[in-house]
């Protein structure tokens, strides 16, 4: 994955945090999304945690079994008990379990990149990725990051917000992105969105490939998914991209959901 | 005043251990099929009190390992949990060798095939290919499979040393428990016929039902994977022939991905 779409934003702190837990956490999702191995010295430098901190906490997590030691490289990497951690649960009653059949083929048909996304933090996390054969544009694989105010996907999840709360997103933003000019590409989404209930954006993630994005309307659905895809620029001119990606991806989101109605909500509740 | 200090140290390092620790398990918990579990009930299966839950759980949900549900006091796994699972499988040279060979055995015997590793007292599952027509199955990455009761667990320990073999089988025969004892039974017969034919079966010991038949995958270093295939056939006589007619194609896949990811 490019570095320049992804970022490890740090959470908002609860106030009775648990600090060494959070910062074991920080250390486990800086292995993502492709668990490459990581010494002591480069966790340090993504988690912004003091070396000796880093040491402590990866002595203690290869000696619980999530995280192994290479020792030809001197380097850590998530071990194969990670998996336990949630992941067995969540795959066998999660959206995207009912979701990917209906990507792949949409990915298929269309031969595109279509992407479920959530957001987390300041950035859009990609839970699932359906590539068409010949579809090139975006490099994203599960577990990427896109940065949100620059992803369609993120820009539709923030149109989905109340007021307040948008706010309040705006706010972290601002201070996260202090460099992008986010008023006038989140309004512009917000106003396409409450219109056609879809957004496009132009090579704001990578020159040459433009976005369409929406979020599903899944009343139980933890941390509301947005359904985006990814076309050539060339082929696909914004003016395309409204006339027909845009219903395409909306025909999509209705099946997905008609799914996830008929399975009794999101996640199986 | 020295051996006080590091005293005080050493206790303040083991809470944050623990704290770590058990904040794993919150996230080991959840079971296939549970969607939300509340407050109380996660407290009550980790033996924990419920403030020192909810300050793991606000903790993970501040991570996005969880997500409070809105209106009740339950917390439901969420993305970063998902995402590390998929970070560990996308970047496993085990499962990226493993998977076109469990694909071919899957197509070729009409079954669903795992490939798993030993994860505490169970066999985690971290790859899962269905052959073509086959019905639906509750197994995919993820799943545990407890060693004692079946065939990748016996597999597994089958390729262990006998004081490991030992720590597993002492307690269940010594067990008042009759079903102890038929477990233990199992995986005596599980060890004759992986030393006779190389592979082994259960059936209807982990859910009513649904069987296995088993190859352990000797890897590098002297760890060990298995791989397994799934069936749902519970006529005796249908049973036997198809743990009979998959057994050559089960060692075949074995020794593949054996060398496969020693090539790696």
């Amino acid at each position: 994955m490019d570095d320049t779409l992804g970022t490890f934003p740090r959470a908002t702190a609860p106030s009775d945090e648990i600090r060494v837990l959070a910062r074991g956490l920080a250390l486990l999702k800086a292995f993502c999304p492709r668990n490459a191995a990581r010494s002591n010295g480069e966790l340090a430098q993504m988690t912004a945690l003091p070396k000796a901190t880093v040491s402590r906490l990866t002595a203690t997590l290869t000696r619980l079994g999530y995280l192994e030691y290479l020792d030809e490289s001197a380097r850590y990497r998530l071990a194969h008990a990670a998996v336990a951690l949630g992941f067995g649960a969540l795959s066998t009653q999660d959206i995207r379990v009912r979701a990917r059949e209906h990507m792949q083929r949409f990915a298929d048909d269309n031969d595109l990149v279509v992407v479920l996304a959530v957001r987390e933090g300041n950035v859009m996390v990609c839970h699932e990725v359906c590539r068409g054969r010949g579809a090139l544009t975006i490099r994203v694989a599960a577990g990427s990051r896109l940065k949100l105010p620059r992803s369609a996907m993120g820009r539709a999840w923030m149109a989905s917000l109340a007021p307040s709360r948008r706010a309040a997103v705006l706010r972290e933003l601002e201070l996260a992105f202090p460099d992008d000019p986010l008023h006038p590409a989140l309004d512009e989404a917000a106003a396409e969105i409450a219109q056609s209930r879809f957004c496009v954006t132009v090579g704001s993630l990578e020159p040459d490939v433009n976005s369409v994005a929406t979020p599903i309307d899944a009343a139980r659905s933890p941390g509301a998914y947005v359904l985006g895809c990814s076309v050539p620029a060339f082929r696909y001119p914004r003016e395309r991209c409204v006339a027909e990606i845009g219903p395409l991806l909306l025909g999509l989101r209705d099946r997905i959901e008609a799914g996830l109605e008929t399975a009794g909500g999101a996640g199986g509740s | 005043m020295r051996k006080r200090t590091q005293a005080l140290d050493a206790t303040e390092s083991n809470r944050g251990i623990d704290s770590l620790q058990r904040g794993m398990e919150v996230l080991r918990c959840f079971q296939p099929g549970e969607n939300a579990l509340t407050v109380a009930e996660i407290a009550r299966r980790l033996d924990l009190p419920r403030t020192t839950t909810r300050r793991l759980l606000n903790t993970l949900a501040a991570h996005d390992f969880l997500f409070s549900v809105p209106d009740r006091d339950a917390f439901r796994l969420h993305v970063a949990s998902f995402v590390l699972g998929q970070a560990v499988l996308s970047g496993s040279e085990l499962v990226r060798g493993a998977t076109p060979v469990l694909q071919w055995l899957a197509n070729r015997h009409a079954l669903h095939c795992l490939l798993c590793v030993r994860d505490r007292g169970d066999m985690l599952v971290l790859a899962h290919q269905a052959g073509a027509g086959t019905a639906h199955c509750p197994l995919r990455a993820g799943t545990r499979l407890p060693i004692a009761r079946t065939a990748p667990g016996h597999a597994w320990l089958w390729t262990q040393p006998v004081a490991t073999q030992g720590k597993w089988l002492t307690p269940m025969r010594a067990s008042a428990n009759p079903a102890e004892h038929t477990h233990a039974a199992a995986i005596y017969q599980a060890f004759h016929d992986l030393v006779q034919g190389g592979t082994c079966a259960s059936f209807g010991t982990w859910r009513s039902g649904v069987g296995f038949i088993a190859a352990p995958v000797a890897l590098a270093g002297g760890d060990s994977a298995v791989i397994a295939g799934v069936h749902t056939c519970a006529a005796p006589q249908e049973r036997s022939r198809i743990e009979h007619e998959c057994t050559p194609a089960l060692l075949q896949a074995a020794g593949t991905i054996r060398r496969e990811v020693r090539r790696v």
